[in-house]
């Protein structure tokens, strides 16, 4: 819904206090979207990819390649560039997934479990790109699964369970909202088993 | 509307498009090599010889008539006849080793002659066919028909036992049921043909052909004169085959074009394009432009080909075949449009676009002539584009009409993919 791929059933989003004018509207160039899927096109190298990308947020020519070498720059993929990203390993689409989001310098990154299916190396690497990210004021909206990325990263956490929010807090805040664990220390997914109950998800 | 994303999602698929090498030999190289073989079939250059009809004949009769008709049926230039045994003619039918079969059965002739002037008793030809090979089969009836009046009335008029049969005609004439003014017109009509006998009797430095009995003939010569662009100028097959073969093929391009959005967006990249700030229409009309590109340059190449290789000409308007050209490639853009937006997954998308374009392109006549199909059918095929595209193409080729008539079709194609473009546009899945 903030990046614009479905309405909302009730409410609206505002962006810098206004509800966005259409699809077509310049403030959602302050919002970059990193999807679960590897948005990519495989038959093209990444540099074409980022070329594209970095086009349909009006970049152009040197804009565009300052943007780029930056981004290729902050996820280690420089001097990979002109290769064809269908030779590319997990790891290194899932980088050029997230750098393809930060061609036009989004205030406002959302993230949908960036990390799914790549070695700790190229997890570690994302992770640390994002901490840099954070350094530089950039607001991140993380999904995922793993409560230890989630604890790593977040200043607040959100947890929602079929729909419906059952946790908003810092990381502290949940664990005590949990209370104390009889079994042994209080971590992130005993907070989260606890909210969200031990029976199997569809 | 911004266009740097438009021209960027053009530059983007071009370059998706010639990175995947199927599309461009489906696109390019196969049109191509389909065309020219409908275009060697259909050329009719008259460089290569017709095919012959295969007509197997079977003489039970054994009688001057009968053997006149089998004789001529060998001499026609339509037929390629053999005379086998009753069984092995119907075998040969049934195979498919021959189109039609005939069975003269005996005593054919003798009834036949009687039939001539009286239509009482007429004896039966039995013709076996192959239904598959219907059209065929109207040839074989109407020249049959001819072979037979002439060896009848041959035979009636100046055959050896033309005689007996008019003796015995004219023996029966006052049984007939008819006026006593028109029983004396026949008399005088046999009596005449008696004194015929006579004439060819006594006949002399004739060649063999001339000697054998002529009865009845076709009274009139046909002069075929084929309306093509100018007098002097062939019909060129490939023009069509051309036209029908690029027609589908562009078509079968802009189902890729379908499917490649269903992909996408299968993908996850609909979610990247549709969070950028680009609008729906200029989504549309990006990938408008680069199905239209490519569509145009898959008709062109093929034109071009057949054009260096096949001597095709634009006898008509140039700027009518652009036109034609131009609005055929917009048409199919958009009805790959319409496919992304009606589909849901590729693989039954692909299957139940390639049927639809089968079935256009057929009705179209871009395989086989419109007027092979039944009168309904015919009439409905108004509403299938690929007939005007067809058509329009026809007529800037190898009918060499004006740029006048590149309009109409140039015009409904427009509509087409006006219909095509606004329909995809509000069924597109936005929501993502």
């Amino acid at each position: 819904m903030v990046a614009g791929l479905s309405t909302p059933d009730a409410g609206q989003v505002l962006v810098d206090g206004a509800p966005l004018a259409g699809d077509a509207d310049p403030r959602k160039r302050t919002i970059g979207l990193v999807p679960q899927d590897l948005a990519l096109y495989d038959e093209l190298t990444a540099l074409e990819n980022l070329r594209f990308f970095g086009s349909l947020y009006h970049l152009q020519a040197r804009a565009l390649r300052e943007s780029i070498d930056s981004a290729l720059e902050l996820v280690g993929l420089k001097g990979r560039e002109r290769d064809r990203v269908k030779t590319y390993s997990g790891g290194m689409k899932r980088r050029l997934n997230l750098a393809a989001s930060l061609l036009h310098d989004p205030d406002l990154l959302l993230l949908d479990e960036p990390t799914v299916g790549v070695d700790p190396q190229s997890r570690n690497a994302i992770f640390e790109n994002l901490e840099l990210l954070k350094r530089r004021g950039k607001a991140l909206v993380y999904t995922t699964h793993y409560m230890e990325e989630a604890e790593r990263l977040a200043d607040r956490l959100v947890v929602i369970d079929h729909g419906a929010v059952v946790g908003d807090d810092t990381v502290e805040g949940l664990k005590r909202l949990a209370g104390p664990s009889g079994d042994g220390p209080v971590t992130l997914e005993t907070v989260f088993l606890a909210m969200t109950g031990r029976s199997l998800r569809d | 509307m911004s266009f740097t994303p438009i021209a960027a999602m053009v530059r983007k698929d071009l370059r998706l498009f010639f990175s995947d090498r199927r599309a461009v030999i489906m696109s390019f190289i196969v049109p191509i090599a389909i065309a020219s073989f409908f275009g060697s079939i259909f050329s009719g250059s008259g460089s290569t010889e017709r095919a012959k009809i295969r007509v197997v004949i079977v003489d039970e009769d054994q009688s001057a008539i009968s053997t006149g008709i089998v004789a001529r049926a060998q001499h026609d230039a339509t037929f390629q006849v053999t005379t086998p045994p009753a069984e092995e003619a119907r075998a040969a039918v049934r195979r498919g080793d021959a189109s039609a079969g005939v069975l003269i059965p005996s005593g054919f002739g003798h009834a036949a002659g009687r039939a001539f002037f009286t239509s009482a008793g007429r004896p039966q030809l039995t013709v076996w066919y192959d239904p598959s090979r219907a059209m065929e089969m109207a040839i074989v009836r109407g020249v049959l028909t001819q072979h037979v009046m002439e060896a009848v009335s041959a035979e009636v008029f100046a055959g050896q036992s033309g005689q007996a049969l008019l003796d015995e005609t004219l023996g029966q004439v006052e049984s007939f049921t008819m006026s006593d003014a028109q029983k004396q017109i026949l008399r005088d009509l046999l009596t005449a043909a008696r004194k015929l006998y006579g004439t060819n009797a006594n006949a002399s430095g004739a060649t063999t052909d001339d000697r054998r009995p002529r009865g009845i003939t076709i009274p009139y010569t046909v002069l075929e004169e084929p309306q093509t662009s100018g007098e002097n100028r062939a019909y060129n097959g490939y023009a069509h085959s051309f036209a029908g073969m690029g027609i589908q093929f562009l078509f079968f391009a802009m189902i890729d074009l379908g499917v490649g959005i269903l992909i996408e967006r299968e993908r996850g990249l609909w979610k990247r394009l549709r969070s950028a700030p680009v609008s729906r229409l200029a989504l549309l009309a990006g990938k408008s432009f680069s199905g239209t590109i490519i569509a145009l340059m898959s008709l062109l190449v093929s034109f071009a080909f057949a054009i260096v290789v096949f001597k095709v000409r634009i006898h008509g308007s140039v700027p009518g075949f652009l036109l034609v050209a131009v609005s055929c490639a917009l048409m199919a853009c958009t009805f790959g449009l319409l496919i992304a937006s009606l589909g849901r997954t590729p693989g039954a998308t692909r299957g139940v676009a390639s049927l639809a374009v089968l079935m256009m392109v057929m009705l179209g006549g871009a395989w086989v002539p419109t007027f092979v199909f039944p009168a309904w059918l015919q009439r409905f095929t108004v509403v299938v584009p690929a007939r005007w595209a067809v058509d329009g193409l026809d007529a800037m080729t190898w009918r060499g009409l004006g740029l006048q008539a590149a309009l109409m079709p140039s015009l409904i194609l427009i509509g087409f993919a006006a219909l095509f473009g606004v329909t995809a546009y509000v069924r597109f899945r936005w929501e993502e």
